[in-house]
């Protein structure tokens, strides 16, 4: 459902990813781990579509179609959703209004009827039940003021409104206390379903407790340069990145 | 001095008009306005050599041709519908329309025009016409050819639920108008009133819109006045509000800048006797090669007042704003609260604002702050928007209502928080399609 082929990207001029290969099957959960430059979160700005990231060899296809060709918002109609590192801020948008925009922006690109307030109202509760969001959260500016896990929370919870068929989860674990990344790590793992790949970036085996991989890949200098299944992240984080990026140099 | 040659057309069409102006019988009125004329006959219209007026210039002016100003006061006129449940009153190029007004009585308000009660209310009028003064020039102008205007006079501690009404209508006929209206909002003790001021005109036609209102809030009286300024694209408009507030009293204005080739919206505010309160709110949407000003002179002369402004604005094309807001802090008016802010995006790179934030502050202990910023929108939050799928222009739409929605939220529930919403919406989706044609 995902396929990436021979990725070169750069960012300002500067190559940041060399050739990245990856292919993902409907359902399964990848981890893409390395150390800090390696060129993880370009990966995931490029994938979502992000201005300024320029893709100069290479292709993704999704389902079968080109990706690049795409805008963000087609990409996200299409069933591709990102998971911020940094979540943004947007004041004066309330949590509620977001949700509700962006799931009826997705109904509308595939052809279907808008939810009315009182379904999505319904619809928006089961979610949040899990993921210990209140009301008062809802009401409030998206991400504005928001604690940490907060915003990550809320991340996990636009995911599970949104039912997205590959999620990619951007340092989704990065700034969590030990409770906080329980929650997500449990809600992200209860949407695991048979129609949702994932794509977990990480620089750390600690979500990955949670939500275990099917295949774990090391990303070094833009490049992938091992895989294997869920005991490689063990082995990283024993070992740390440093034969792995010196195998990529 | 020189003057300029609207100026000039001003003056020569105040001798071919003084005798029939109405009310000219009327030994004080015609007093007023001639020591009004004089005075405005000795600067003319303010040019940017005047600091004041550095950033909006008249010269549009100029290009008038004054010599007659026939309206068209009968024609039928497209009226909005009510703004809410309260009586309107209606003037169409200037004069008052009995027709299309709705009177109605409230307990403790008097609502009517001013050519009403210039001999039956001479008492009330007469003082309160005259403290607009003469010594801005577009006020002495305005008193020159004092027309007719409204008069809202509310009873002590009188609350009047429903806001009144005044539509300004210009019909838009072939040769340019000029109309000058004098309005007073008088509010007694311990009442409180709402008035809500619209301005129409029609597409291209030149209009000069010249008002100037006299607002007084009485101790312990709050009094609401909103401005939606959607006058045609030919137009020049002025709009000075001068309001004086005694102690415990609350003026509360909010304006919504939209039409007009060159508008300014001025208030001028005095903080007069104690705890007395000042919000001056805006909104301004600029296209095209509009010039957009809001001025700002709040005076605390007493101490513990406090006032508060915020001014939002979203400027594409060519568009231009201007903010000038002015706090002065007198001396011995310790615990002053003043605070002004200024908020632009540009949504061109043609777009421009000018805004100039002054403090002048001499008492002691104080607390003043004033902040401007100018800028796009956030890249980063469009990007997360349209991540969820949002498309671009749908995207940009909300982060600019939300930024608007800031200054908007301050009249939330007033029965002119939806056109206000309405009109920012539309106004987007006119801005988005005029930059994809």
């Amino acid at each position: 459902m995902l396929e990436i082929k021979n990725l070169h990207a750069s960012v300002d001029g500067k190559t940041i990813l060399k050739g990245l290969d990856l292919a993902m099957g409907p359902g399964e959960v990848h981890a893409i781990m390395g150390p800090n430059g390696s060129g993880k979160s370009t990966l995931s700005y490029v994938i979502a579509g992000r201005d300024g990231y320029e893709v100069t060899e290479g292709s993704i296809l999704f389902n079968g179609r080109d990706l690049m060709e795409m805008e963000p918002d087609e990409r996200a109609g299409e069933g591709l959703f990102l998971a911020f590192q940094y979540p943004v801020e947007i004041p004066g948008v309330s949590t509620m209004n977001f949700l509700k925009t962006s799931l009826n922006a997705i109904r509308a690109y595939r052809g279907e009827d808008e939810l009315d307030a009182m379904d999505f109202l319904k619809f928006v509760r089961e979610q949040t039940a899990t993921l210990n969001i209140t009301d008062e959260l809802l009401k409030r500016a998206v991400n504005v003021g928001f604690s940490g896990g907060e915003k990550k929370r809320n991340e996990v919870l636009q995911m599970a409104v949104l039912r997205p068929s590959l999620a990619v989860l951007d340092e989704t674990d990065s700034g969590l206390d030990v409770d906080a990344l329980k929650i997500v790590g449990e809600g992200v793992t209860s949407l695991r379903s048979p129609e949702r790949s994932m794509l977990v970036i990480t620089h750390y085996q600690r979500l990955l407790d949670y939500v275990v991989p099917d295949r774990v890949h090391v990303l070094a200098d833009g490049k992938i340069v091992a895989s294997g299944d869920a005991g490689l992240a063990r082995e990283l984080e024993e070992k740390g990145y440093a034969e792995f990026s010196k195998a990529a140099a | 001095m020189s003057i300029t040659s609207a100026s000039r057309a001003m003056l020569d069409r105040y001798e071919a008009v003084r005798e029939t102006l109405p009310g000219q019988r009327i030994e004080w009125l015609a007093d007023l306005r001639e020591a009004a004329v004089q005075s405005f006959g000795k600067t003319g219209l303010p040019t940017p050599k005047v600091e004041e007026w550095k950033y909006t210039n008249l010269r549009a002016l100029d290009g008038f041709d004054f010599s007659e100003t026939p309206g068209n006061a009968d024609a039928a006129v497209d009226l909005p519908d009510a703004v809410g449940a309260g009586p309107r009153l209606v003037f169409v190029d200037g004069v008052f329309r009995d027709d299309l007004s709705q009177l109605r009585d409230f307990d403790g308000v008097r609502f009517t025009p001013l050519a009403d009660r210039l001999e039956s209310g001479a008492d009330l009028i007469q003082p309160r016409l005259g403290d607009l003064g003469n010594d801005q020039p577009l006020l002495a102008l305005n008193g020159a050819f004092l027309e007719d205007g409204y008069v809202v006079e509310v009873a002590e501690k009188a609350e009047i639920a429903a806001p009144l009404e005044v539509v300004f209508a210009d019909t838009g006929g072939d040769a340019p108008t000029v109309r000058q209206p004098r309005n007073m909002i008088i509010a007694g003790a311990g009442s409180r009133v709402q008035v809500i001021e619209t301005h129409l005109g029609a597409a291209p036609s030149q209009q000069f819109f010249n008002g100037a209102t006299m607002v007084t809030v009485a101790e312990g009286a709050t009094v609401e006045h909103r401005r939606v300024q959607r006058q045609g694209a030919g137009s020049v408009h002025v709009n000075t509000v001068r309001a004086r507030i005694d102690s415990g009293g609350i003026y509360d204005s909010f304006v919504l800048q939209q039409g007009a080739a060159v508008a300014r919206d001025e208030v001028q505010v005095g903080l007069t006797a104690g705890e007395s309160v000042a919000r001056l709110n805006g909104v301004y949407l600029g296209d095209g090669s509009q010039v957009l000003d809001n001025t700002t002179v709040v005076r605390h002369a007493t101490k513990n007042s406090i006032s508060e402004q915020l001014y939002k604005g979203a400027l594409t094309g060519s568009a231009r704003a201007v903010f000038q807001g002015n706090i002065r802090v007198e001396a011995g008016a310790d615990g002053t609260d003043g605070r002004m802010t200024n908020k632009t995006l540009l949504l061109s790179d043609k777009a421009e604002i000018d805004t100039k934030p002054q403090l002048e502050i001499f008492a002691d202990d104080v607390k003043c702050s004033h902040g401007a910023t100018a800028g796009e929108l956030d890249d980063d939050a469009l990007f997360y928007l349209r991540a969820r799928g949002i498309p671009e222009a749908q995207a940009r739409g909300m982060l600019v209502e939300a930024f608007l929605g800031e200054v908007i939220d301050g009249v939330e529930e007033e029965p002119i928080e939806p056109l206000l919403r309405d009109a920012v919406g539309n106004w987007l989706a006119h801005a988005q399609e005029t930059d994809e044609g």
